[in-house]
Formats: structure tokens, sequence, C-alpha cells
């Protein structure tokens, strides 16, 4: 199953997602719960706001796993009827751009390419036999024009959250704490 | 409380205008937080009295995180405030309504809270 979450800066997605998590694998009685946290502690401000993150779920049973880049290869350790949040595609992305050899690097279709075998397909696969929870973020629309490095990162996230939400059980929008249903296959 | 969000120019004080002519209106709330934010003070608790001033009204404010992550430290700070904000004046809201291109939707409460609002 794969639950995706989208949402502004500062909408309350996250805590949501957490939620949301929790749930689906309290209703599956099985497996375990983990967090992917993706944010590299690099300055004082993300080091607080990786702090403002665990402190927000730190009862609510997480096991945390560091993943910056290169998700395929967690995949192995995890087991089917698992329940996976990955916090968010945004930084995953990002760093696969910008931090990490061999990630993202082409430009145009050859980049897209890349982002469906380093991003898409694994978490595709991942969600055929475990629950995966995504956040992701809505940064499309401050209607600036951008340099050609920024436009191609704003190009491949938008093609990520749309192949994942095109795929997706269900896809939800929170806005201001509150939210808003998407899409949803019902069975 | 009536909360309405929405992006800058999508209709929210015209609709407030159009759907609840009798209410008080704090309008532009997001200027608000960023006037308190530049005075250094707390956005979010100073909300909370916002909140119980306007219980019988209604609290206009402009979504502003739907775009890349500023470079500047003060309008990060803003932007990701002014939701944190948001966020609280809709869980203390009996309605909140969204405004995307002069659509008004109701994503919390009832129309029926809405109309006896308005009368």
């Amino acid at each position: 199953m794969i639950i995706l979450i989208t949402g502004g800066s500062g909408s309350g997605k996250s805590e949501f997602a957490e939620n949301f998590a929790v749930c689906i694998h309290e209703k599956e009685k099985q497996g375990t719960l983990f967090y992917l946290a993706t944010m590299i502690p690099r300055d004082e401000e993300s080091i607080r706001r990786i702090g403002r993150h665990r402190e927000m779920r730190k009862n609510k049973g997480f096991i945390t796993r560091e993943c910056f880049w290169k998700i395929n290869d967690m995949a192995e350790q995890f087991k089917p009827g698992d329940t996976i949040l990955i916090e968010c595609m945004s930084n995953l992305l990002a760093n696969e751009m910008y931090e990490t050899d061999g990630g993202i690097r082409k430009r145009g279709n050859a980049g897209r390419m890349q982002a469906e075998q380093v991003i898409i397909e694994p978490v595709l696969r991942m969600g055929q036999d475990k629950n995966i929870v995504i956040v992701t973020n809505e940064v499309f629309s401050d209607g600036r024009i951008y340099d050609e490095e920024t436009a191609r990162y704003l190009e491949y996230l938008g093609y990520i959250n749309a192949k994942l939400g095109q795929r997706a059980d269900e896809v939800w929008e929170v806005v201001c704490g509150i939210p808003v249903k998407v899409k949803r296959i019902s069975i | 409380m009536i909360l309405i969000v929405g992006g800058a120019c999508q209709g929210k004080t015209e609709y407030a205008k159009v759907h609840f002519p009798k209410l008080p209106v704090w309008d532009e709330y997001h200027l608000e937080v960023k006037r308190q934010l530049q005075e250094q003070g707390d956005p979010v608790k100073e909300a909370v009295d916002a909140a119980e001033k306007y219980r019988n009204g209604i609290i206009i404010s402009n979504e502003l995180g739907y775009g890349l992550v500023p470079m500047d430290p003060f309008e990060r700070q803003y932007r990701e405030v002014n939701g944190r904000v948001n966020c609280y004046l809709a869980a203390q809201a009996d309605t909140v309504i969204r405004m995307i291109c002069g659509v008004g939707t109701v994503i919390k409460g009832r129309e029926t809270v809405m109309k006896s609002a308005g009368e």
C-alpha cells in the first residue's frame, strides 16, 4: 500500500503522516513501524528541525533509520507487513541531486530516468507488500522563475509526486492541519 | 470562529463580505504574524488571544507555504510560523473555508454552521 501526503510548509503534514502510519501499523497487527529520516544534520537550523521532529514522534513507537540517499539499499531490511514512513521526498530528492555521487545528475529525460531508478521504482516495489507512507511537499506555487538547476529540482519533484500519486492508494493534502482528501481507492 | 485561508488574491475577503456581512472580520492576519515576528513576539501565543477575541467572527489569513524554501532566514521563519499559526487557528475554528480561484470549500465544519453564522 502506498499513501502519499503532501502540503505546504508548516501545514501539519508531518504530524498527520506520523499518526496515519501509526494507525496502519496498529491495524496491520504485524511487522515493524519504521521512520526513514532524510534530513542531513548540517547546521543549527537543520539540527533544530530534526529535534522538533524527534520530539513530535518520540512516543509513537517508530524505529528511526537514517536514509539520506539510495533508498533501494535499505529495502532489503524491511519485511512484508512493515509500515515505513518516508520523511520526506523533497529532502531525499535534494540529497540525490546535490549530496551523493551517482544519484540524479543528468538533465532532462535522462535525469527523469535516473529519478525513476533511484527513487520511484524502489518505493513502488516496497509498496507491493509493505505499507509506505510518503511525506512530500508542495513547493510549486510561489510564481518565481528560478535558475536552471533549481528549475530542474522542481521538475523532478513534480514528476516524482505525480508518478507516486498516480500509483498511490490514497493521496492527502494537509491544509492548516486539516487533511483534505485528493484521492482514495476503495477496495 | 470562521477561518478563511488561501493564497493571495483568491477572493477570501469578497467571500467573507458576501456570506457573512454581519460578522466582524480580521483580514490579512498573516501580516499581523509578520509584524509580531519583526517585533520579536511569539505569534503562536498571540494567536490564542486573536482566536478568543474573534470567537464570534472571521479571521482571514494567507497560505504562504507553497513555494521553495526561501534563502532569507526571516522569510523562512515567517512562512513556517505563519503555517503553524494557521494550524492553531484552524484547530480553534468551528468552520474553515479554503479559497481557490474564487471558490470556497469548507474543509472543516458544516455548511449549516456557516448559514446560521451568516444570518
